[in-house]
């Protein structure tokens, strides 16, 4: 056994234990391995600039193991084996010595989309693919300089790069057949300078990329080793339960007497005040949760508290819909007149609710702060480079004293992005005389004081031709803006993310309907609702293309028009938009009549750096005695794939994540407060419901690669709206199609 | 306080919990360390913290200590003595995502097997309303057939 195995252990999961002291956990990466430290440099300039942070990115133990770091968040995406796997591409190592590492939060694993280290929007293959097979390259030259270099193997080092070969770990001199392992030569190679410019391998003789390549986090979650926010467990660590004010708005009033035993820590939101509180135990969490719930304390309404209300929302935004100030977020043509000239108008109001993000693993964050010294998190974050900003606001500290790991995280969606949460637990671990603690969310928390993904109310006009040719669209939305929460929102601005997939001008993130020509798309920006938002798995999208694809579904039925032939002839020939349809409509058996009793709808969007994800739905049933999304065909064009089995998951998941919302999901509020807290009010899909998935994923033709994790959630929506009203001839407007018919599932 | 005897994946141990109706799900993940068991809804409703109890699954959140000492536990940690061709299907069929559910999941699919070695899909979406957020489903599906030697 080597001495890296043994100080890291099977895998590094496994090695934050009470068993085991922290410092291996924390300093084991580099305990006895050589390194590679080959710096990523995609990086932005800042992250060069600061030096001494250049981050290590692939490390080879003399037992021949290649240690990757995977920067991102691993979240269910697939990411930590994806981006291994591009390094491993130009390392030229087999996979089954690749082993990958979360990164900590340092400025060298910077997200060039973003601008910091962070995983959403759908980018972390596109930010680093570029990146990490440079990276690849780079570590593959040096050790091939080693071997070179070499004199300590007789008849190895000497000549010209081009005698040697790289392969499956090992480094050859093809003119004496003498050869040396990665392991043997890392050390040395580790001592060399790092190539600007190593040579990649030549484009069409891939060897992992687009191999779907078994994931290398999978066997941890099926042993129960994984270790998720929720599990770290550390020497001495405290256990904390969050209380946070039970109605949006509302601050802390008075906090009664602490159980024995329990040190009450006042909590604080990013605008300094007082709204919950944390409970701290040397006991179990069970303990400090039961303690959070057992203090009296009194809470004090906001202004805006009892508006926070759907009846009320309802009603306002029904109203800003006819007397709103509306903002143009796209005029082009002249839809309107076109519209009042057309031989057939068509007009339609549409609506999505809030939605609570409902991730498996509750919220939670472990924080040990040492005053004036030292803060370390770890933590089930999607944003580390804004959660340690948070950390050295609240601590003072600087950059070097602040200290953020990664852990598995079971299921974010969005709401991991957020740094409420990590907040909390460096603020209650501040309060810890320098002892860790651990701080969870009950489920309650957790549903309750969400980020909501956001409400939406939408109106289409829209006219077709005497040959039924469409000749204009005018939408209008009314929201909530997720932008102006955060004071991202300039005076008269749109919010993109309200109406993203709402417009049609082409191009990479948007659907080229030719409609586009005439298109008005306007946005009534929904001051008077006070519901926390934030972003939820494909965000604007989620909602705009339900919108947009059942006002085309209800055009091409005044038509009389097939609905995917209505679409196609819109969009431009020779698009990508049109391939992935007409692929759609070949898998699917469109074109053969659906079984009696079975109705299929069709839905195509376009988003996420350029990835067009079309989606047929077939369902049964009927709307008094429950609708079964049967069958969901799925084709999606995202460039270059890394791994394909888990673009086809990833669809799997978008599909299934977003049948549960079309059907089922919503959060309501009453009196300041979200009425649904857990899975027994909130409707969540179970097996029994899943429809059978098949997707096909069109060929690259050299595109680079473009977003996976979202796009395939947007169309799901519309394209069971739209196979409904073509079963049953009922058009269904408003999200969720189906409340009523939820799942009940999990009884006791 | 109360001390218990907890027999987890064949081994004793004995654990003095805060009191008696602490459920088993605390004891495993905070007392035993055995972290694998999820916590994930608290009220019975999510499967996450499915563990078998006495051969039979049980939603940990909801057994107490009390009544779960004196009877043999399996948890996900003690899941491949029970049945390791669950675990090699899961790798196989690449079922997991997020992960976080897949413990209860594989031993819900544990107690089906042992109970219906080869269950129909009837019978599986019967057996199995543990809830996965990522959308594995279709995979725990082809996992548990392949596991039963149907796939």
């Amino acid at each position: 056994m080597s001495r890296r195995t043994e100080v890291l252990g099977d895998s590094l999961e496994k090695v934050i234990d009470a068993s085991v002291s922290r410092r291996q956990f924390v300093g084991g990466m580099v305990g006895g391995a050589f390194v590679l430290a080959v710096p990523f440099t995609t990086g932005t300039a800042k992250a060069a600039a600061s030096g001494g942070n250049i981050g290590t990115w692939i490390s080879i133990g003399t037992d021949e193991l290649v240690t990757i770091i995977c920067p991102s968040t691993e979240m269910g995406q697939g990411v930590s084996s994806a981006l291994p796997q591009i390094v491993a591409e130009e390392l030229m190592v087999d996979w089954s010595k690749v082993k990958m590492q979360l990164g900590d939060a340092k400025p060298a694993f910077t997200n060039r989309l973003f601008g910091s280290q962070g995983t959403a929007g759908s980018t972390s293959i596109r930010a680093y693919y570029e990146g990490l097979r440079k990276a690849g390259a780079q570590a593959r030259e040096m050790l091939v300089s080693a071997a070179m270099n070499d004199r300590s193997i007789t008849g190895l080092g000497g000549g010209t790069r081009s005698q040697y070969t790289a392969t499956a770990g090992v480094v050859k001199n093809t003119s004496t057949s003498k050869t040396a392992t990665y392991g043997q030569l890392a050390a040395a190679a580790g001592a060399l300078s790092v190539p600007p410019n190593p040579p990649l391998l030549a484009d069409g003789s891939p060897r992992l990329i687009g191999k779907s390549v078994k994931r290398l986090d999978i066997p941890s979650k099926v042993d129960g080793s994984a270790i998720f926010g929720i599990d770290v467990r550390l020497t001495g660590m405290l256990n904390a339960a969050v209380r946070l004010a039970p109605k949006v708005g509302q601050t802390l009033g008075t906090v009664g007497r602490a159980p024995t035993g329990v040190q009450i820590v006042k909590l604080k939101n990013d605008a300094g005040k007082y709204i919950g509180i944390a409970a701290v135990t040397s006991k179990t969490t069970w303990d400090a949760l039961r303690a959070a719930r057992s203090v009296n304390v009194s809470w004090i309404d906001a202004p805006t508290t009892a508006a926070v209300d759907s009846v009320t929302m309802k009603a306002n935004a029904s109203a800003l819909m006819t007397s709103g100030k509306a903002v143009s977020a796209k005029s082009k043509g002249n839809p309107t007149p076109a519209i009042a000239a057309a031989a057939k108008k068509l007009t339609a109001t549409y609506s999505a609710p809030y939605l609570a993000h409902a991730a498996m693993e509750p919220l939670n964050a472990t924080a040990q702060v040492v005053t004036g010294k030292s803060c370390e998190i770890w933590a089930p974050t999607q944003n580390p480079s804004g959660s340690v900003t948070v950390a050295k606001t609240l601590t003072g500290l600087g950059d070097s004293a602040v200290q953020l790991h990664q852990t598995m995280v079971g299921g974010a969606f969005g709401r991991k992005y957020e740094t409420d949460f990590v907040s909390y637990a460096v603020q209650t671990a501040m309060a810890t005389a320098g002892k860790p603690v651990k701080l969870t969310w009950s489920r309650e928390e957790d549903f309750t004081h969400d980020l909501y993904r956001p409400a939406s109310l939408c109106n289409f006009t829209g006219g077709l031709d005497s040959a039924n040719k469409p000749v204009g669209i005018t939408s209008k939305t009314v929201s909530q803006s997720i932008y102006a929460g955060r004071g991202w929102l300039g005076p008269n601005a749109v919010d993109p993310s309200a109406v993203e997939g709402l417009l049609m001008n082409g191009g990479t993130e948007e659907i080229a309907y030719s409609l586009g020509d005439n298109q008005l798309a306007e946005w009534v920006y929904d001051t008077g609702a006070q519901v926390p938002l934030g972003f939820w798995r494909s965000v604007g999208q989620s909602y705009n293309v339900f919108f947009l694809e059942s006002f085309i579904d209800e055009l091409a039925h005044a038509a009389g028009a097939d609905a995917i032939a209505f679409r196609k002839a819109m969009l431009p020939r020779g698009s990508k938009d049109l391939a992935v349809l007409e692929a759609l409509e070949s898998a699917s058996g469109w074109t053969t009549a659906a079984a009696r009793g079975t109705g299929r709808g069709v839905a195509l969007a376009r988003g996420f750096g350029g990835t067009i994800c079309g989606e047929v739905a077939e369902v049964t049933g009927s709307i008094a005695a429950g609708i079964k999304v049967k069958k969901v065909t799925a084709v999606i064009d995202c460039g270059t794939v890394i791994n394909p089995d888990t673009v086809k998951s990833q669809i799997e998941s978008a599909v299934l994540q977003g049948m549960a919302a079309a059907m089922w999901q919503e959060m309501p509020f009453s009196k300041g407060a979200p009425t649904r807290s857990n899975f027994n009010s909130y409707p969540m899909g179970r097996l029994a419901n899943a429809p059978v998935i098949n997707t096909t994923i069109m060929p690259a033709n050299g595109n680079p690669p473009s977003g996976v994790g979202e796009p395939g959630l947007p169309p799901i929506a519309p394209a069971i709206a739209n196979a409904i009203a073509s079963l049953t001839g009922t058009r269904l407007r408003s999200l969720p199609l189906l409340p009523g018919s939820a799942p009940a599932g999990g009884d006791d | 306080m109360p001390s218990y005897t907890l027999n987890v994946n064949g081994k004793n141990h004995t654990v003095t919990p805060s009191s008696s109706d602490m459920p088993l799900l605390w004891a495993l993940r905070d007392i035993l360390g055995l972290t694998g068991t999820k916590y994930g809804c608290g009220i019975e409703r999510c499967s996450a913290c499915a563990v078998l109890v006495g051969g039979e699954v049980e939603k940990s959140c909801e057994v107490s200590i009390s009544e779960a000492s004196q009877r043999k536990i399996t948890t996900i940690e003690g899941l491949s003595s029970l049945n390791s061709k669950l675990q090699a299907a899961w790798i196989e069929e690449q079922v997991p995502q997020c992960g976080y559910c897949q413990s209860g999941m594989l031993m819900a699919a544990a107690s089906l097997l042992r109970q219906n070695p080869k269950p129909t899909d009837a019978e599986i979406d019967g057996a199995m309303s543990n809830i996965c957020a990522c959308g594995t489903y279709p995979r725990v599906r082809k996992g548990i057939k392949r596991a039963a030697g149907m796939a």
